[in-house]
């Protein structure tokens, strides 16, 4: 109960800055040149920030990982960058989607973004099929660890990339060195703001679910193992079964 | 760094290599598989002289990237669990022996690149062959790419040991990093092949990123190692 409570209170708030955010979306008048289009950057900035976010928290916890081997920390490495995964194809969708009106393609292969954020989503996947590729729950960690540390390395490549290099995508517009003077509108500035909290408190409250999901699982697992490598005929009796000295009776 | 360290490196690559030589994974399985892939993409794409020439590097660097990964993915570049454990038990540190198998399998990605870029030059663009300055400048090209490739193979060797879904997980790891030297190659050689290009943004690139890769390799060599075992 203790720990559901601040996992409850984090829901709520997401809920309620959601709400928020989808609001001032919606209220906030058509972009001058790219009309309503324009309020799928609400969805799309947002997104690539929770990206950011998730695949730094699953750097931290696979580090926390390698120092202590603390098989919590490699539960919420592995949750984070399952989000991660998620809020990439999410920035990729929608950029695709706002890309096909604006720039008159879905896609478009010299573009430095597009490229790096694609590359980061299928490293992010490989990352998912390592993952299911290992059984064993501490092999698994080592190696999961060490793969969401390089998977984060990326996400200063993706976003510098529009620096670096002067392809289709724009400059950016918020995580920019002259943050004050970043050219929005206030209207366009508050809405996108919340919704970026929102999309963060998002994350988080999805990493407080797919965490206790994952430990879940865990548990689950520890628990069958015995039975899965070898079968009940010839797994250690419990002494609890046949009324011996069990685990409680030291 | 001590120089048992650099003496562990070359130690590694040596045995790497060594092994490769007797088994010739790389000699007389990748290489002419590679070679006739260069011969058979344009028997599937076209013949046309202009189309060819076109894309003579981007298919040279394609095959150099998905061959190369047979080549850091061969069948010797990862030790059995028993020789793992010998080399272990001798003294081996995981950072040296990660940078040696790079080196070994750089070395061998090395002579398959120098093997397939006159291929390609015969098949795609006979008439745009080098001069001597450029010869070297893609001998430059070629062995910055393949350190690039080599750092990266080694990377998911490592991460992949002993998994049964190898083959197939390894180069899923490897393929979407290796893109900068993808395209650093194929406009590199693009460049060299039109005469008077500029390549030193890609070499430097290449550099950049086989620096970075070093670096990761040898502070993760040791989880990795352990996750091995």
């Amino acid at each position: 109960m203790t720990r559901r409570l601040p996992h409850r209170l984090l829901h709520v708030v997401t809920g309620l800055l959601t709400g928020a955010g989808l609001w001032l979306a919606v209220a906030a008048p058509p972009e001058e040149t790219q009309g309503d289009l324009g309020r799928l950057l609400f969805v799309h900035v947002p997104a690539v920030i929770a990206a950011y976010a998730a695949l730094a928290a699953g750097a931290v916890a696979a580090l926390w990982y390698l120092i202590r081997r603390s098989p919590a920390a490699d539960l919420i490495s592995a949750s984070a960058v399952e989000i991660g995964t998620v809020f990439t194809g999410l920035t990729l969708l929608t950029g695709m989607i706002w890309g096909r009106p604006t720039w008159g393609v879905w896609w478009d292969w010299g573009d430095a973004r597009m490229l790096s954020t694609a590359v980061l989503f299928f490293f992010c996947l490989s990352y998912l099929a390592l993952r299911r590729s290992v059984a064993d729950p501490s092999r698994r960690a080592a190696r999961s660890a060490v793969l969401a540390v390089i998977a984060c390395a990326q996400t200063p490549i993706v976003h510098f990339s529009v620096q670096w290099f002067r392809t289709l995508h724009q400059g950016p517009t918020i995580l920019r060195p002259d943050l004050g003077t970043a050219p929005i509108d206030p209207v366009y500035g508050r809405a996108l703001g919340v919704m970026m909290l929102a999309f963060l408190f998002l994350f988080g409250s999805l990493l407080a679910v797919r965490t206790e999901a994952a430990r879940r699982e865990a548990a689950w697992e520890r628990s069958r193992a015995p039975v899965a490598m070898a079968g009940r005929a010839v797994a250690a009796p419990d002494p609890r079964e046949w009324g011996g000295p069990g685990e409680a009776d030291g | 760094m001590a120089p048992r360290f650099w003496r562990q490196v070359r130690w590694t690559a040596r045995k790497d290599l060594r092994t490769e030589l007797r088994g010739g994974e790389t000699l007389w399985m990748v290489t002419p598989f590679g070679a006739l892939a260069l011969l058979l993409a344009p028997v599937a794409i076209g013949t046309g002289a202009g189309m060819l020439r076109r894309i003579g590097p981007g298919m040279l660097w394609l095959v150099v990237l998905l061959f190369g990964m047979m080549v850091t993915l061969r069948s010797t570049a990862a030790d059995p669990p028993p020789i793992r454990d010998l080399l272990r038990l001798s003294g081996l540190h995981p950072a040296p022996a990660f940078l040696g198998r790079s080196l070994a399998s750089g070395a061998l990605l090395l002579g398959f690149t120098l093997v397939m870029t006159p291929v390609m030059i015969v098949f795609y663009s006979p008439d745009r062959a080098p001069s001597p300055a450029g010869w070297l400048a893609l001998a430059g090209l070629s062995a910055l790419a393949a350190a690039g490739i080599a750092l990266l193979g080694s990377l998911a060797v490592a991460l992949t040991a002993g998994l049964r879904s190898r083959t197939a997980l390894a180069p899923l790891l490897t393929a979407p990093p290796a893109i900068p030297v993808l395209m650093a190659g194929a406009s590199g050689t693009n460049a060299v092949l039109d005469g008077g290009g500029n390549i030193t943004l890609w070499l430097l690139l290449l550099a950049a990123m086989n620096l970075a890769l070093a670096i990761v390799g040898i502070l993760l060599a040791h989880p990795l190692e352990e996750a091995a075992a």
